[in-house]
């Protein structure tokens, strides 16, 4: 199947392209260690019981980092206009969309498996491995589905640093919720049944917008 | 021309009288409710904007969806029309209901859920709004908006949901009540006051919307005939 | 082998491709010249299936774009102003993904092939970055051959090569006429471009004014002469339009 051998082609060359440089994710990386920091020091976040809040300070970490490698996903291709050498090719457009969502999904979950642990450690967190990796792989694919979308989108607007994140986070405040309380439960090992609706509405927008974003990418990249 | 003209004015003054009597409705006819007194008439009016912000972007999603198919800019330009008017009734729906809540509730801001849905939903428009300034008016521009409506229309369900597996209190209308404290009984005339707003403001939506399209196409006119003579 | 039959393009409001109707054979070699902002580019892109058209209709290699464009792509070799290589990757692993998008078998050998083409299979394992922008436009036009293309479509392609290579471009493009191919290029350096034409075009405010082969202007020097007075007779006839059209907007 071209298709696949394509996909393949465009995901292989993205990760080559990143691990010869290393630039985005060394910057996302710092990025997510800068939230942690701030944010034990804007809440003081002694005392209070970190199962409750730390989800909400481990998805602010993770979106925040992610925006940056979204936001360069389709910058750089813009600026050396790249982009045209895929389009030129009889790709699928999905095939394009789809290289590029599971490489950005592996930038996010790259820079998340370093966070993780750094999060477990600066705030003393009782650690509940299971289900919460399932959990973050499915927020992790939403985010890295409707990010690539946008990041597309905002790529070719004029204020395209600033555009992402506007664009994108209303969008991804459903996601967020959803995140933030499937790892509250799984920190507090509450019974699955207290939060499958959470659990129900997170599959519901990954499937969606995924679907969506590989529909309609063509519509943004093509002049 | 003529005859679309005709058309549009006849719905102005069709939304005119609509306000009009729902006015009367809303602040005449209607009873004063029992408990919250007289600000709970806010609602008549309330109601029929949070209709008409719901419904924008899924207007604006399917006048994009036809935008993309056909290429005509009519499409584009009611697309766009909605989204303005999503803002502009998403905030008469935010302040009808913080000024309502300020009184019942003892706040003008709670992050109760459907306050909450509605706030998000109101950012997705500006954020469109953002989108549509960043850019001039040219091709890629509009089929990047238009898909940008797809994601916010499917995102409203989300929106909407998400809060309210969140936290609930809302005042319930209809059907049963299970928030508690903050509900009436609706009375008949209360209902039929409802529905007469709900109308005029729906039909004030629909003739903003055909104004804003129209003021969009005359402006693309003028665009036009600027390039033709003379820069 | 390409067609377009009043194809047109605008941008918002400003029209970049007026009323454009070409028909060019296999194995003819087409210049396009013009003013900057005249138009070339937008056709080529058009042509190459980069743009779609505003109006009007265009086929490439027998396949009308942009409905077939998916099927039209795999026989069009496009060079444009960016080499659209990643800097990061060495020349043969940009080759190798670009081979890789167009579903190449036997890509290694195929790559090799061109390179020896254009020169560069010294130079396969260095960094795209590392190289001069001659050479670099070099790798671009190895990209666009590697699918062996029966369109091609060359933006200034001159660009980036020095006097010594410029012949790169001359035997790439005796060797499409041999294979049946057609080829369209811009230029505005009529000394390099020219001596490979057997017909050339002007285009003005997306318009073409001017379209004649070999024989009606000879060489360089000719076709500089037919050049300004083509652009000269073509300002002298907007002119008396607006004079026309702002005589017509006081009646108004």
């Amino acid at each position: 199947m071209p298709f696949f051998r394509q996909l393949y082609a465009i995901l292989a060359k993205e990760l080559q392209v990143e691990w010869r440089t290393k630039e985005t994710l060394s910057a996302m990386l710092v990025f997510a260690l800068l939230v942690l920091v701030i944010f034990n020091f804007a809440f003081d976040l002694q005392g209070v019981d970190i199962r409750v809040f730390g989800p909400g300070v481990l998805w602010v970490a993770f979106s925040f980092s992610g925006i940056i490698g979204l936001g360069r996903s389709f910058a750089s291709e813009r600026d050396r206009s790249s982009l045209d050498g895929m389009l030129l090719a009889p790709v699928d457009r999905g095939a394009i969309f789809l290289g590029k969502a599971f490489a950005n999904f592996l930038f996010i979950l790259a820079m998340e498996i370093v966070t993780l642990p750094l999060f477990v450690i600066l705030f003393n967190v009782p650690m509940q491995w299971f289900p919460l990796v399932g959990f973050i792989l499915m927020g992790t694919a939403g985010f890295a589905a409707v990010g690539t979308l946008l990041s597309a989108i905002a790529a070719s607007t004029r204020m395209r640093d600033v555009m992402l994140p506007v664009l994108l986070f209303p969008v991804l405040i459903p996601l967020l919720v959803a995140s933030v309380k499937l790892t509250q439960g799984a920190l507090q090992e509450l019974p699955f049944s207290d939060y499958q609706g959470w659990f129900n509405l997170l599959l519901a927008y990954d499937v969606i917008f995924l679907v969506i974003a590989f529909l309609t990418f063509e519509f943004v990249v093509e002049e | 021309m003529n005859t679309k003209r005709n058309w549009s004015d006849i719905l102005g003054i069709v939304t005119w009288i609509a306000i009009m009597t729902g006015l009367y409705f809303a602040f005449v006819y209607a009873p004063t409710e029992a408990t919250m007194g007289s600000i709970q008439r806010i609602f008549y009016f309330h109601m029929g904007s949070n209709a008409a912000s719901l419904l924008s972007i899924i207007i604006a999603a399917v006048a994009g969806a036809l935008y993309l198919r056909s290429g005509n800019w009519k499409y584009d330009r009611v697309s766009y029309a909605c989204m303005e008017l999503g803002v502009l009734f998403g905030a008469i729906s935010l302040a009808t209901g913080m000024t309502w809540a300020r009184p019942v509730w003892g706040t003008w801001w709670t992050w109760e859920a459907r306050l909450t849905s509605f706030l998000i939903l109101w950012l997705v428009y500006v954020a469109y709004m953002m989108l549509r300034l960043s850019a001039t008016n040219d091709p890629t521009i509009a089929r990047i908006a238009a898909v940008f409506t797809f994601v916010g229309a499917a995102d409203v369900p989300f929106i909407m949901v998400a809060p309210r597996l969140w936290r609930g209190l809302h005042p319930v209308l209809f059907g049963t009540n299970a928030g508690g404290d903050f509900t009436f009984n609706i009375t008949p005339e209360m209902l039929t006051t409802l529905l007469v707003c709900i109308v005029a403001m729906l039909l004030l939506y629909l003739w903003l919307l055909v104004q804003r399209a129209r003021l969009g196409s005359l402006q693309a006119q003028v665009a036009e005939l600027r390039e033709q003579y003379g820069e | 082998m390409i067609e377009t039959l009043k194809l047109e393009k605008t941008f918002g409001y400003k029209l970049a491709l007026k009323n454009t109707t070409l028909t060019i054979e296999p194995g003819q070699i087409v210049a396009l010249a013009g003013p900057n902002g005249a138009g070339k580019s937008t056709l080529l892109r058009i042509l190459a299936t980069l743009a779609r058209p505003t109006r009007g209709r265009a086929a490439v290699n027998g396949i009308e774009i942009p409905q077939g464009a998916m099927q039209a792509r795999a026989s069009i070799g496009y060079v444009g102003h960016q080499t659209l290589l990643y800097d990061e990757l060495s020349v043969a692993e940009n080759l190798r993904y670009y081979a890789r998008l167009y579903a190449l078998d036997n890509a290694d050998a195929r790559i090799l092939q061109v390179a020896k083409q254009v020169g560069i299979e010294k130079r396969l394992s260095d960094t795209a970055r590392t190289l001069s922008r001659g050479y670099q436009q070099r790798v671009a036009l190895a990209r666009a051959l590697l699918h062996r293309p029966k369109v091609y479509l060359y933006d200034e392609p001159w660009t980036g090569l020095d006097q010594s290579s410029s012949h790169l471009l001359s035997a790439i493009f005796a060797e499409a006429r041999q294979a049946g191919a057609a080829v369209l290029f811009s230029s505005h350096e009529f000394e390099r471009s020219l001596a490979a034409a057997d017909r050339a075009l002007i285009m003005r405010n997306g318009k073409i004014i001017y379209d004649g082969l070999r024989a009606e202007w000879r060489d360089a020097s000719g076709f500089a002469q037919v050049y300004t007075t083509e652009l000269a007779r073509a300002q002298e006839h907007t002119q008396n339009e607006k004079r026309a059209a702002s005589g017509s907007k006081r009646k108004i």
